[in-house]
């Protein structure tokens, strides 16, 4: 690895970290999408009612989950905010103790006692050095920890949104089972292609990431589909396709 | 075991101690016949700890006026002792090692959660009695000043007022109570 790309990586990593909403963006779109039409598909054969309640819950839900991601992050956000700013005042307040708990830090890390002495007196140097250094390897408050809120609410959404569309596109092109089944294919691909795209950034087996995902696809598929039966059981009147 | 009380003999100790780049066996017969500051201290290499130590560094002559001996203690390693000496700028008195932690336990002072000592100073007479002790908290350091003061104040053997300084009246010891 190059010293410019070395420099580049905290950029890389920070937005390597997104891929905590991509996935479970992606996954949720298309998971609950696909239970959805399996379970809409189940009690009814109109294809308009299956496209419609397929597009509502994709704009619906990617609202919910941008709007859910918004304020998890930034609660996130706001309470580590204020341990930032609590450690910095105590660092403040406190410098022996602030040294010290730097010390024992690095310590724990490995260092020796004399080596993590000479580290923390030449930190001790530049104040917001030492208070940076302080409350990453103290409290452990690093910039990649922290998700920053509207990033984190347009990946989100946007997944979302990318996950849910892929068993509806099937719907437009094709009508009952056929529909159901191609809609069930291509979200167990996507699924398993995500799940691949996570195991090569994670460094993992691309089949075993894969599985991993399509797996739970297919459970949540089987699940939604005997949903509508059950439906179709309570109100006899909805017929179910045949095959 | 407990704090030793002022007026018991000191418990005796024999370590190896770091002093002007070298490596010696200090005891407390060593010290008989003098008077002696013995003090304790958490660790070397901490922030705190540098104040004391180089506090009683720095009045080591006033100490050695007034016919006292320095020993300082931790229960780190000669080579830490050796490596701290030299980061402090070298120091006027020896640092003893109490890796195993018996003088420490002997004299009342050993944290057990941490295995460190407290801070805590005697001042042990000529004839090997504890005259003066004093233990604080690890996050407090102590005043050498008024160790020295105190050291001082016992000398005269007489009765001395509160913050008496030299130099101040005393009063004959028949006259306590």
């Amino acid at each position: 690895m190059s010293l410019s790309e070395i420099q580049q990586k905290k950029q890389v990593i920070e937005s390597r970290s997104r891929i905590r909403e991509f996935v479970f963006g992606i996954q949720d779109g298309l998971i609950s999408t696909v239970g959805l039409l399996a379970g809409v598909q189940g009690a009814t054969e109109n294809s308009l009612v299956v496209i419609v309640t397929g597009l509502t819950a994709m704009f619906s839900g990617a609202i919910s989950m941008a709007a859910g991601s918004y304020l998890s992050a930034g609660a996130q956000k706001d309470i580590f905010d204020k341990e930032i700013t609590d450690a910095e005042k105590l660092a403040e307040r406190e410098p022996y103790i602030a040294a010290e708990g730097l010390l024992k830090a690095l310590g724990d890390e490995g260092l020796t006692k004399e080596q993590s002495y000479r580290m923390v007196k030449t930190l001790l140097q530049e104040r917001n050095v030492f208070l940076r250094t302080f409350r990453e390897k103290v409290f452990g408050l690093g910039s990649a920890e922290i998700n920053q809120p509207l990033p984190a609410a347009l990946v989100m959404g946007l997944s979302f949104v990318m996950g849910a569309a892929v068993p509806i596109v099937p719907y437009l092109i094709f009508s009952g089972v056929s529909a159901f089944y191609v809609s069930g294919l291509l979200g167990g691909l996507t699924l398993f292609g995500v799940g691949a795209f996570k195991g090569r950034l994670a460094g993992q087996s691309l089949w075993s990431a894969g599985a991993q995902f399509f797996l739970v696809a297919v459970g949540a598929a089987v699940v939604g589909y005997l949903i509508g039966l059950i439906v179709q059981y309570f109100f006899p009147g909805i017929t179910i396709p045949a095959g | 075991m407990g704090l030793p009380r002022v007026g018991d003999h000191a418990p005796e100790f024999s370590a190896k101690g770091f002093f002007q780049g070298a490596v010696n066996e200090f005891s407390l017969s060593d010290c008989k016949g003098k008077w002696l500051v013995l003090f304790f201290y958490p660790a070397d290499f901490t922030f705190i700890c540098p104040t004391e130590v180089t506090g009683f560094s720095k009045l080591a002559k006033a100490f050695v006026d007034e016919s006292a001996a320095i020993l300082g203690v931790s229960v780190d390693s000669i080579d830490s002792h050796r490596a701290w000496a030299a980061e402090l700028g070298g120091l006027e008195y020896p640092l003893l090692s109490d890796e195993d932690k018996r003088i420490s336990a002997a004299y009342g002072v050993l944290s057990e959660p941490d295995g460190v000592a407290l801070r805590a100073t005697f001042i042990i007479n000529p004839d090997a009695l504890i005259s003066y002790e004093v233990v604080s908290h690890v996050n407090v350091g102590r005043s050498v000043e008024e160790t020295l003061r105190v050291l001082k104040a016992l000398r005269t053997d007489r009765l001395c007022p509160s913050d008496w300084h030299p130099g101040e009246p005393t009063g004959d010891v028949a006259l306590k109570y």
